[in-house]
């Protein structure tokens, strides 16, 4: 029978890998959207002739339309920006889980 | 025009043009829906079928360039098959233009428009009995004219400043009316026909012989368009049927007026170079109208840059010298003459497209110093051309005018460019497009303004008739209250895409990467043996005195972060629906621009019924 000892490390249980490529999945979907946005209000553009007619209704309708432009393209910006931070946690802390703290015990039998 | 489904005026003139945009079948379809809507206020409620002559395999259709679509239409009362033929709008196209309706020689594109409307009989199922109307705009009309004429393809013929048919070409398509011709003027053929009868008493004849033809024959022209400007200066153009002529653009005095005092064969000429150009500048700019204005291989000359480069040229590359001094023999002298034909009449035409307000003074300078730049080194080519036949080897490279010619055939690789340049710089084409423009439908349709309604393009404009008289494209109008919706559907789906995506890539990914972490710490757990290398790898050495017993992973695994979306994806949900909500507000903005007897809340009812 040898002496039993132990020791403590940290080990990389699995390689690691780079997961950015979600990006690319995540942003699909948020492009599509903004696609649609563009052609949503592509339809609304055409329907005032000429840029400089006034009148309540139609600078109501304008700021709205405006408004909404703004909104809607903010939205998207926000959300792509979100997707880069979420991906770059993701790999963060699957990097992170992939390195945990062993305890390894052996037996020496040098020491007989 | 006689009362037919879709039998309106305004509808053909809308719908020929929408033809040039090529649409699918279910475009088409949804945009006939919504004219018919525009233009009658009512529903079509009718069976319509599609068929483009992009979906015929024939050839004999194909090579000549022949576009068009027919549509068959159904409303349970009566049946009827309408035939739009594009006009110009290619390369087979513009070579028609000079064989055909000008030189009166080919018939290739109305046997290709009758050849095609018997297909779309056959395709889409149309009765015998069903009535066949055919619009066409330009080259279209004259195709359909044609073939109505020659081969009786149609019912009824409408044409939108429309090329008109030529009687020569009449000649060689209907039987009877060239019996009628050879009894008439006692000719053998064709040939015979042009040599011994005036082209003005062949026309006569020929409006009489299609007297009651020309009945169901209804054309609206443009006092403005340059076409029918040139008509009369067309041998064996005849102008038959019903025409209206309506005045497009009053700020000018007409195209008549401006071809008025000059000579029939000067206006041929220019024409003659305009299609020239035109048909040059179509396959490719400038560059390519100096390749297909003379036929030469401009690659031959891409080192010729100075009169050394051309004599080392000339030398070394003797094959290529002949042939681009084959393709000059051929191509100058022709061209020459009708340069000089426009320069000798520089002061009538240019200066009546002055006068007229076409052009200004400086584009009509500008005009005149090219033309004269290209006139003199056309010369001298020419010269050179007719010097150089007789010579050769060392004599060649003596001769003077040899240096004249290489400086010239430099000028066709460079210069000749920047003159065409100068003419695009000087503005003359844009104010020429003045005149290009009376040739359109648009044109036409902006003059036929009628109460608070008017067009824009081929969309449809109102005038508030509430408060400020602001105007509202309604067809814009009516395709965002129709067509957005979807986009909004569409958008839904993309949402829950979203939503998928981030429930996939995030949180089932990292669930599945935890997993697999897990599955390593239980192989571990359970057989310490097979991981002996971890003594080497942490500094217990020597390893083979030493056995593993056990191995305990410490796991800690945290939930992951910045993974929640729920606000956002609420958001952009949000926005599908207030996007609705936006869609019936502006509807409803709209709608308050216009009294009640306008209709207008109608329009938006029915256009998401098709």
């Amino acid at each position: 029978m040898g002496q039993k000892r132990t020791f403590q490390a940290t080990e990389q249980l699995i390689p690691n890998k780079d997961y950015s490529d979600k990006k690319k999945a995540l942003k699909t979907p948020i492009d599509g959207i903004r696609e649609n946005d563009e052609r949503f209000f592509s339809y609304v553009s055409k329907i005032i002739i000429s840029e400089d007619q006034k009148g309540k209704i139609i600078d109501a309708m304008k700021k709205e339309t405006t408004s909404r432009m703004n909104h809607d393209e903010g939205l998207c910006e926000d959300v792509t920006r979100k997707i880069n931070k979420a991906v770059n946690t993701f790999n963060e802390q699957v990097a992170e889980m992939k390195k945990q703290r062993i305890s390894v015990t052996y037996e020496d039998h040098n020491m007989e | 025009m006689a009362k037919g489904i879709l039998d309106y005026e305004l509808m053909a003139m809308r719908l020929t043009n929408k033809e040039y945009e090529n649409m699918t079948a279910d475009k088409l379809k949804s945009t006939i829906q919504q004219i018919y809507l525009e233009e009658t206020g009512s529903l079509l409620d009718a069976d319509i079928k599609i068929f483009h002559s992009s979906d015929t395999e024939d050839s004999l259709i194909n090579q000549t360039g022949y576009n068009g679509t027919a549509i068959y239409i159904d409303d349970g009362n009566q049946e009827e098959m309408y035939v739009i033929s594009q006009g110009t709008t290619n390369g087979p196209d513009w070579s028609f233009n000079a064989k055909g309706p000008l030189a009166g020689e080919s018939i290739d594109q109305p046997q290709a428009t009758d050849l095609f409307v018997e297909q779309a009989k056959n395709k889409l199922g149309v009765d015998e009995d069903a009535k066949v109307i055919s619009w066409g705009h330009s080259l279209g009309h004259h195709n359909n004219a044609e073939a109505y004429l020659g081969y009786g393809t149609f019912d009824e013929v409408y044409g939108m400043n429309g090329a008109q048919v030529n009687a020569y070409q009449l000649f060689d398509m209907n039987i009877d009316f060239q019996k009628a011709v050879i009894e008439k003027f006692k000719v053998r053929n064709d040939a015979d026909l042009r040599q011994r009868v005036s082209a003005d008493e062949l026309e006569v004849f020929t409006k009489e012989f299609f007297k009651d033809e020309s009945k169901n024959i209804h054309q609206i022209i443009s006092s403005d368009d340059p076409l029918n400007g040139l008509t009369p200066f067309v041998p064996g153009m005849v102008e038959l049927g019903q025409i209206e002529v309506v005045d497009t653009n009053p700020d000018v005095s007409g195209i008549k007026e401006l071809a008025k005092d000059i000579p029939p064969e000067v206006i041929k000429d220019v024409q003659d170079l305009a299609l020239i150009y035109a048909k040059a500048d179509n396959a490719g700019g400038t560059k390519e109208v100096a390749k297909q204005l003379f036929g030469v291989n401009m690659d031959y000359l891409k080192d010729v840059n100075s009169f050394g480069s051309f004599l080392s040229w000339y030398t070394f590359n003797q094959g290529e010298f002949d042939e681009t001094v084959k393709a000059l023999n051929k191509s100058v002298p022709p061209l020459l003459d009708k340069v000089r034909v426009v320069l000798d009449n520089k002061d009538l035409i240019f200066g009546r497209l002055q006068e007229t307000g076409y052009i200004s003074l400086k584009e009509k300078d500008t005009m005149i110093e090219e033309l004269e730049l290209i006139e003199s080194h056309l010369s001298t080519i020419e010269d050179g051309l007719n010097a150089n036949s007789s010579l050769s080897g060392v004599q060649f490279l003596q001769d003077i005018s040899t240096v004249a010619f290489g400086g010239s055939l430099v000028w066709i690789k460079s210069s000749l460019t920047s003159s065409i340049e100068c003419m695009k710089e000087s503005g003359f084409f844009e104010s020429l497009n003045k005149i290009v423009a009376s040739h359109s439908i648009p044109e036409l349709l902006a003059a036929m303004s009628k109460g608070n309604k008017s067009y824009f393009g081929t969309d449809m404009v109102y005038t508030a008739t509430n408060g400020d008289p602001i105007k509202v494209n309604i067809s814009a109008a009516l395709r965002m209250y129709r067509e957005t919706l979807p986009i909004l559907e569409e958008k839904e789906t993309k949402i829950r895409n979203f939503e998928k995506a981030v429930k996939e890539e995030l949180d089932d990914s990292y669930k599945d990467e935890k997993r697999k972490v897990q599955d390593e710490i239980d192989r571990m757990e359970s057989s310490p043996g097979s991981y002996r290398d971890l003594l080497a790898k942490h500094g217990h050495l020597p390893a083979f005195n030493k056995e593993m017993k056990t191995i305990k992973v410490h796991e800690v695994f945290y939930p992951l972060e910045n993974n929640d979306f729920d606000e956002e994806i609420h958001e952009l949900k949000k926005s599908v629906e207030s996007g609705k909500l936006y869609i019936e507000k502006y509807r409803k903005a709209i709608e308050d621009l216009f009294d009640e007897e306008d209709n207008v809340s109608r329009l938006f009812d029915f256009s998401r019924r098709f």
